[in-house]
């Protein structure tokens, strides 16, 4: 009867085994006019694959890697640092505006970023909720302002 | 007994009203032929065209060896010729999956889910007979030598085949001389022509009708953590021109050259399937996952030419796995890999064999969450229902090895993990109030589901390492959530580090910033095959630790397991 009932479970739900799941999905978006070109990195190295450098034009968007979690966000305590996971555990991220100008946010661990805390690209709080799992980070003209003049060596 | 069916008898009759309620839902649905991307491929399914005039049939060689002798070419060969039977063109009808299973034992079987005499209108990457029902196996096709012991599978012999200029590296029965070989090419020619087969472009051209080719090439994935298109190892890829089918399985350079030449085009394709697993199109699931009994095998049907197919399968520059192919490839990969490859001493997960079957792999285009259940054998579904579409080509390969541990555990202590599944997923289903069963508040039921999804979670940290950094050379590799170092106490109580954690020397708590979030771990030294010794007999959380220490008295830090296993206590 008991291996009945355990046969009858999985038959129906098929969900061994499949314990609840969400996911968060980290979105960079260029708003601005300049030509964005966007560098992760992790310990001084550049990430693998397709983070180790993106370029994106005016309202061009890169995609993170999509994140799964065991338990429901809204309950999480240590949300905030979940985007470093989109991006293949990187430590920081450059941007490089137009190849004239630089800026730059760091991450230690999850929990301690780089100012301005506000624009920080590894904070789950700096990204927008747009539906679907998915979260926006828009690249802004008072970043490019706020760049540093590269003076020749943007890297 | 009687109080447990009580205990069962509310919570059953709910699931069969839910069964009831929901089953016509429950059906495994094609996806719309939309994707994130217009380039991205989905599933499509093969369009069959107009049935063809069969040339090979013993009936139409005899009329072109007739007409030889009207027009004097080859006069006396074509008096002497006798038109005999060499092959059957046969449709094997297996009203069941494990017919089906049954024909696939024989690994000299090439089987074909569609007719080999109608012309392919569209090609697709499955076919199911639209007079089969979806829960039934499609028809196979196959031609098989004339004295082939046919398994008993009921069948019917759609044609009796003379087939002289099969021209295979392994065939006993190759052509001698070079008048028999000038002659049987004719023939074969005489009957194209006749049954109206000989392409234009054939007609004339004794060059290119004659000079012979031997079908090779390159398969190749597109991988976003690589950034390029790696090869694929250990494909079977078919050549078939009628009833004459030629192989070839691709090295780890993505090669392949297949064992036997043709005169003229050939088609193409690929079956993602192995001896040991088959990979089937899962479609989309809405709600349970995992009813993927009327799965088709996932093929890769591709051209029809003369000469070299180089295949790259996947978009470049996408940043995740959302093309069907590139989703096979992968799934292809990692059960290739741990099947057939070196698991650095671990055991496999169930293999086939006579009386058992296929691991067979639904490829459910839909992310959720993936699950290994043998019990849907029950019902002839899919051992592993894999839900890793749009994830990164790691976590694709991961997850697939994954669930590969689930069976593996399986393997290596059946009564044991019977019972962690048992206590992580069924008793609390029938002990906790109904509908909690996705958030088991019983301290056994958390204690199981994190041994039993630890254990797997460690398998498929170490061997997509393995890959990623031992053969494809990524520099700078770590795994989901930095090997899951990153992962917190509080949001990760099932998939842990735990497993990892005893590998490698990195201690999460010393790292800085997030306080009690991540474990302490001052435990190492240990390999993963004592991680498995230990997993024997072992139910519980603590009786893995307790083996761990117990088994490996050299191992420096096993003073330290109490204190590792404890941060998920």
């Amino acid at each position: 009867m008991r291996y009945l009932a355990v046969v009858l479970f999985f038959s129906l739900t098929a969900c061994t085994p499949t314990p609840e799941v969400w996911f968060r999905t980290y979105i960079i978006e260029n708003t601005t006019d300049t030509t964005v070109r966007i560098s992760f990195f992790k310990e001084g190295s550049p990430v693998p694959g397709m983070f180790s450098e993106a370029v994106l034009m005016y309202s061009e968007r890169l995609v993170g890697s999509r994140n799964r979690l065991d338990v429901d966000p809204s309950m999480s305590e240590t949300l905030e640092g979940l985007p470093i996971s989109s991006f293949r555990s990187a430590d920081s991220v450059l941007f490089v505006f137009n190849d004239t100008r630089r800026l730059s946010y760091t991450n230690i661990g999850a929990t301690v970023f780089s100012e301005p805390l506000s624009r920080n690209l590894f904070r789950d709080s700096n990204y927008e909720a747009i539906g679907n799992d998915e979260f926006l980070y828009k690249i802004t003209e008072a970043d490019v302002e706020r760049a540093e003049d590269c003076q020749g060596d943007c890297n | 007994m009687k109080n447990y069916f009580s205990k069962l008898r509310k919570p059953l009759a709910l699931l069969f009203v839910l069964f009831l309620a929901s089953c016509t839902q429950e059906e495994i649905v094609e996806a719309p032929e939309v994707a994130e991307a217009p380039q991205i491929k989905t599933e499509t399914a093969l369009v069959l065209g107009e049935q063809l005039e069969n040339p090979y049939s013993v009936e139409n060689m005899q009329k072109a060896l007739n007409s030889l002798q009207k027009t004097g070419k080859h006069a006396d060969a074509a008096k002497s010729r006798k038109i005999n039977t060499t092959h059957l063109y046969v449709k094997f009808k297996p009203t069941t999956f494990d017919e089906l299973d049954m024909l696939k034992q024989d690994s000299t079987l090439v089987l074909y889910d569609y007719p080999l005499d109608r012309e392919i209108k569209k090609n697709g990457d499955h076919y199911h007979d639209p007079n089969v029902p979806r829960n039934k196996p499609t028809p196979q096709y196959a031609s098989v030598k004339v004295d082939y012991q046919i398994p008993s599978v009921k069948y019917k012999v759609l044609a009796k085949l003379h087939i002289p200029d099969e021209d295979g590296d392994f065939s006993a029965d190759k052509i001698e001389s070079n008048v028999d070989k000038s002659f049987s090419y004719d023939l074969v020619d005489e009957s194209l022509r006749l049954t109206g087969n000989l392409d234009e472009g054939d007609i004339g051209s004794s060059l290119s009708a004659k000079s012979k080719w031997r079908p090779a090439g390159t398969i190749r994935v597109w991988d976003n953590v690589v950034g390029n298109y790696i090869p694929v190892s250990g494909v079977q890829v078919l050549a078939r021109r009628w009833f004459t089918t030629h192989k070839g399985f691709t090295n780890a350079a993505g090669y392949y050259s297949c064992d036997g030449r043709f005169r003229r085009d050939a088609n193409y394709s690929i079956k993602w399937e192995r001896y040991e697993f088959s990979i089937k199109t899962g479609g989309i699931s809405i709600g349970l996952g995992g009813f993927s009994a009327s799965g088709s095998q996932a093929v890769l049907n591709g051209p029809k030419r003369r000469g070299d197919w180089n295949q790259d399968l996947g978009v470049r520059n996408s940043t995740a796995v959302r093309d069907t192919q590139q989703y096979y490839a992968i799934i292809h990969q990692g059960a290739l890999d741990y099947y057939y490859g070196s698991r650095l001493g671990l055991g496999s997960p169930q293999r086939n064999a006579t009386f058992r079957r296929q691991m067979k792999i639904a490829a459910v285009r839909d992310g959720g969450r993936s699950s290994h259940a043998r019990q849907r054998r029950i019902y002839k579904g899919a051992d592993i229902s894999l839900k890793a579409w749009g994830d990164d080509s790691d976590e694709v390969y991961g997850t697939i090895t994954h669930e590969l541990a689930h069976s593996a555990h399986w393997v290596l202590d059946k009564s044991s993990y019977n019972r962690i599944v048992d206590l992580g997923y069924v008793d609390v289903f029938f002990s906790e109030p109904l509908f909690n069963g996705d958030n088991p508040l019983y301290p056994r039921a958390r204690n199981a589901r994190r041994l039993l999804e630890t254990w797997a979670s460690t398998i498929e940290i170490v061997l997509t390492r393995r890959r990623y950094i031992n053969t494809l050379r990524v520099n700078n590799y770590t795994y989901v959530n930095n090997d899951y170092q990153a992962r917190t106490i509080a949001d990760w109580p099932f998939y842990t580090s735990a497993g990892y954690d005893m590998l490698e020397t990195v201690n999460q708590r010393t790292t800085p910033r997030l306080n009690n979030a991540l474990p302490i771990d001052n435990v190492s030294g240990f390999t993963i095959v004592q991680l498995e010794r230990a997993m024997r007999g072992v139910t519980t959380w603590e009786a893995w630790r307790d083996n761990l220490f117990r088994q490996n008295p050299t191992n420096g830090t096993r003073n330290n397991l109490n204190q590792l296993f404890a941060n998920w206590n």
